[in-house]
């Protein structure tokens, strides 16, 4: 394993390991236990949970690769699931055994492509899969600009209010009157195609609703007496926005978030499509998508490529959907009022 | 000297205005208006007033959660105003709060034990963790509360054992002085003779002088030394409870006080 | 002997909830006669908002049912009647009024509009409807009337707006009127305006009232019965000068101890120790057992019988059962 594989290894593991770790310390605070039970009897909660969990393994097997004779990359774990399953030279329908052109020919491995191959003969199930691990990172990546920034400058302007929260509103008031797409384009062409332009781009245009948000529940909670009482017991401002509302406004941020992620993960598509997405050796569903436009033209007509690609992005946006709202149902009033 | 009143207020108002100048001064609105009283050490003065009397202003004012328009504060003859924000630090250990509502005035988030030491952490009170915890320990218990509570979070408890949780963390700090904002109002009539309990017997045991702002006037007759009742803002009658009950001077007070059921279906002061 | 005008037969009203079934309501009787004030006095979780709900039938839903029981309005079992009929009845022969009166007045419709349409959905024209609710706005004291109908309640006091959910409850002249809680929220001083208000509606039209309350000095002012109700019970019922002159339920006993005053000044108070049980596992003997002073005299462990002292007294509680052979007691039965 050499030093970058190690390190994406690393990486890859590191993050589910916090996740279940950070679930389990929820779930010691009463109210977190009691909406987890309530998404546990949801039985469509129940089934986006483990379609994620799903794609959530995909992704960090993904991850984990190593230097392999006879290949030029490092192979993955999941590269290595497909050994068994050797390229073609062109495009081939799913379960075909002979190639998809005007005058067919067959192929090395027939019948054993589930979703059939695209215009350099590689597995598209394969390359579906490995587009998990992008969506993710892009996804991932995106957050981790958006939602510190967001949530500091919300809490900076819900709790200090007049000229701070002029300015910051100011500034992202200013910000949002800038169409999104247009703003995407235009950081990404600046810094070039590629995987941190994307997640930069994505990432200043995606992090206002999350401030408003922020913005919003910390005046809620600024003047609860429980604040008033911190205050009254001393405690600084910076402690109070950190220990006291933080904590509070976590059930709406995750939500928000959740949805964020889909939604990030949509516009990776609609970036690539528009020509301004990541590089198109990297696997992508939106570089699948953009080669659709060639593709439906063609003759015979290839439709697998889209219909793979677009699939498993409806699968895993509506899964996060329906996270998200089932847990704002179960976080949300009625959990008040006990 | 020991005859000093623990507290003193002096001409203290407060004024809700606007902003920018396009807006006359008459849309300026004065909830606090000219208050004075001073409270002895080890005593209890109780604000009485209706709602939109001001009395809640006036307790937040002295606390300096609110920004007064004028007047002046004073803890044991020093003023809070002119001090350096060190010194309002420390004022704070000596001056703490009880709110109304035990639903609302803790952290919903925070166990126990990280609501009763928070204080003690913010004023380096307890050499350490351990320490902290011993004085968590005997604060809960003070209040009548089993040490276990300390790992809980406070929807686990009743309004009652709430409201003790809210005293036990004002206790934490080891105040002189403390100001109870309605404590027993949104409690049931079985819970409130637990809390006010507590309360006497904290006064009797620390020395602990308050200031209690309530309507409830049965409350006032049990607790306090002296009485402020206040209307609009301002303060229409003072004295003993014995005075201010027995002989109203004012007509707002009589009012007032004639406007108690009687508990007593004999004496129907209301409806005859 | 003139027919109660409303009877409540062994109501039982539970609520189903994620932690089991909630016996909000567990046997709860009693009687209110035509032109009679019936305070049901109680603390939090006593039961006494659901049982008044359960008469109106506005119980919240799907939770809320009412398991068994009569309801017995002028004779008829209101639980018999349809969704319709129960229409009829409902602001036309029963009215009710609650503690907000800012969530129980809707903040988009004018004053006049509300007052309006309780006279307009039992039949009156909407002329009929005007002078009506003209004639109410003035008797229950508030000024200027017209004036006040154009208004919105968000333009109102706190008493005020009272007033107007009085009026709109009296604008079919009801026979009962149901009233929980309706000063809790109010300052003193316009709680003693609303109370004189309903009595003097009470004399006038020789309406009767079921009052629910936590506040025994408003009991003690408006009742003419009491019921006490506690853990879904009533324990003890009598009529108002009894009940405080000579409280026999070791609860409503403690109750009135416990109220702070000019006379307990440097005492401790009574203090009511331990906590109610859960609504949704009522113990089997007596649920103030694990409160009571007297517990250890009596056989706590079987459920208490309701006793009747006679002259409209009852008290379920072991001390007054008298099959039980103790000393210690004075005649009518009160632990000395």
């Amino acid at each position: 394993m050499n030093r970058s594989d190690l390190i994406n290894a690393i990486l890859s593991l590191l993050a589910p390991v916090l996740l279940v770790v950070a679930i389990l310390r929820a779930r010691k605070q009463p109210l977190w236990a009691e909406a987890f039970r309530r998404v546990r009897r949801n039985p469509v909660a129940m089934v986006a949970v483990v379609v994620l969990g799903l794609y959530t393994t995909v992704a960090v097997l993904d991850g984990i690769g190593w230097q392999v004779k006879g290949q030029i990359n490092s192979q993955t774990l999941i590269d290595q699931a497909f050994a068994g399953v050797p390229s073609e030279s062109t495009y081939s329908a799913p379960f075909a055994v002979r190639s998809s052109e005007v005058r067919p020919k067959p192929l090395v491995a027939p019948g054993r492509h589930v979703l059939g191959t695209d215009a350099i003969g590689a597995d598209v199930l394969h390359r579906v899969l490995k587009g998990i691990r992008t969506a993710f990172i892009i996804g991932i990546g995106t957050l981790a600009i958006t939602a510190p920034l967001a949530i500091l400058l919300g809490l900076i302007a819900g709790y200090y209010g007049k000229t701070a929260d002029d300015a910051i509103q100011y500034v992202y008031t200013v910000l949002s009157s800038i169409p999104d797409i247009l703003l995407l384009i235009a950081i990404i062409l600046v810094m070039g195609k590629g995987l941190l332009a994307m997640c930069v781009a994505l990432g200043v245009t995606s992090w206002v609703g999350l401030c408003r948000l922020v913005r919003g529940e910390t005046l809620r909670h600024r003047d609860r007496e429980y604040v008033r009482a911190a205050k009254a017991l001393g405690a600084s401002p910076l402690s109070i926005m950190t220990r006291h509302i933080l904590p509070n406004l976590l059930p709406v941020v995750i939500i928000s978030l959740t949805l964020s992620f889909s939604g990030i993960v949509l516009y990776e598509s609609v970036l690539s499509y528009l020509g301004v997405g990541l590089q198109a050796d990297m696997p992508s569903w939106g570089n699948m998508i953009d080669g659709a436009r060639a593709e439906l033209t063609r003759d015979p007509v290839v439709w697998w490529n889209i219909a793979a690609a677009a699939g498993a992005l409806l699968i895993l946006v509506l899964s996060l959907n329906f996270l998200a709202d089932a847990l704002r149902d179960a976080i949300d009033p009625r959990l008040r009022s006990s | 000297m020991s005859d000093a009143p623990i507290l003193s207020v002096k001409g203290l108002r407060k004024e809700f205005g606007q902003r920018g100048g396009f807006l006359k001064p008459k849309g300026l609105k004065v909830a606090v208006d000219d208050v004075s009283f001073d409270i002895p050490k080890g005593k209890t003065l109780a604000l009485v007033g209706e709602s939109g009397s001001g009395k809640s202003t006036v307790g937040l004012m002295i606390l300096g959660l609110l920004e007064s328009t004028g007047g002046e504060v004073l803890f044991e003859g020093r003023s809070l105003a002119s001090r350096s924000a060190a010194d309002r630090h420390r004022f704070r250990r000596e001056m703490q709060v009880v709110f109304q509502d035990p639903y609302a005035s803790l952290n919903a988030r925070m166990t126990v034990r990280e609501a009763v030491t928070e204080g003690m952490r913010i004023h380096g009170i307890g050499a350490s963790a351990a320490e902290r915890d011993d004085r968590a320990k005997r604060l809960v218990e003070q209040v009548n509360l089993d040490a276990s509570a300390l790992d809980r979070y406070p929807h686990e408890f009743s309004g009652g054992q709430r409201q003790r949780i809210a005293i036990a963390r004002a206790l934490s700090v080891e105040p002189r002085f403390l100001v109870l904002d309605e404590p027993t109002s949104a409690l049931d009539v079985s819970v409130q003779s637990q809390v006010l309990n507590l309360l006497r017997q904290l006064q009797n045991d620390f020395g602990l002088s308050y200031l209690f702002v309530t309507h409830n006037l049965g409350v006032v007759e049990y607790l306090a030394d002296e009485v402020c009742v206040m209307q609009r803002g301002r303060i229409v009658e003072r004295g003993t409870v014995d005075e201010v009950f027995d002989s109203p001077k004012q007509e707002y007070t009589a009012r007032l006080l004639g406007s108690i059921p009687s508990t007593d279906p004999n004496v129907r002061r209301l409806t005859g | 002997m003139s027919q109660p005008l409303l009877e409540v037969r062994d109501l039982h009203t539970f609520l189903s909830s994620p932690r089991g079934t909630a016996r909000a309501v567990d046997g709860v009787n009693f009687t209110v006669d035509p032109g009679q004030i019936r305070a049901i006095v109680g603390e939090s979780g006593c039961g006494k908002s659901m049982t008044a709900l359960s008469i109106m039938q506005l119980l919240p839903e799907p939770a809320g049912y009412i398991d068994r029981g009569q309801i017995l309005f002028e004779g008829r079992d209101l639980l018999d009647l349809t969704w319709s009929q129960m229409g009829d009845v409902r602001g036309n022969d029963i009215a009710m009024i609650f503690q907000e009166p800012m969530t129980s007045l809707n903040p988009t419709f004018t004053i006049g509009n509300q007052v309006r349409e309780s006279a307009i959905v039992h039949g009156k024209s909407k002329a009929e409807a005007q002078e009506l609710a003209l004639d109410l706005l003035s008797r229950v004291g508030i000024e200027n009337p017209g004036a006040t109908l154009r208004q919105y309640p968000y333009e109102l006091s706190g008493g005020m707006r009272q007033r107007v959910m009085i009026s709109i409850a009296l604008a079919n002249r009801p026979k009962l009127l149901i009233a929980d809680e309706p000063t809790t929220a109010l300052d003193v001083t316009v709680q003693a305006q609303i109370l004189r208000l309903m009595r003097d509606m009470q004399r006038d039209f020789g309406m009767a009232i079921l009052l629910i309350t936590h506040d025994l000095g408003v009991v003690a002012e408006m009742a003419d019965v009491v019921s006490v109700m506690y853990a879904g019970q009533v324990v003890e019922e009598s009529p108002v000068h009894e009940l405080f002159r000579e409280p026999k339920h070791p609860y409503t006993r403690d109750l009135l101890a416990s109220l702070p005053s000019r006379e307990a000044r440097g005492k401790a108070l009574r203090v009511i120790g331990g906590t109610v049980p859960p609504s949704t596992a009522w113990p089997k003997g007596c649920r103030y057992a694990n409160r009571c002073q007297f517990c250890d005299q009596v056989p706590w462990e079987t459920p208490p019988p309701n006793n009747d002292l006679g002259d409209g007294v009852r008290v379920r509680c072991h001390l007054f059962d008298p099959g039980r052979t103790d000393e210690g007691r004075t005649e009518k039965g009160v632990p000395a």
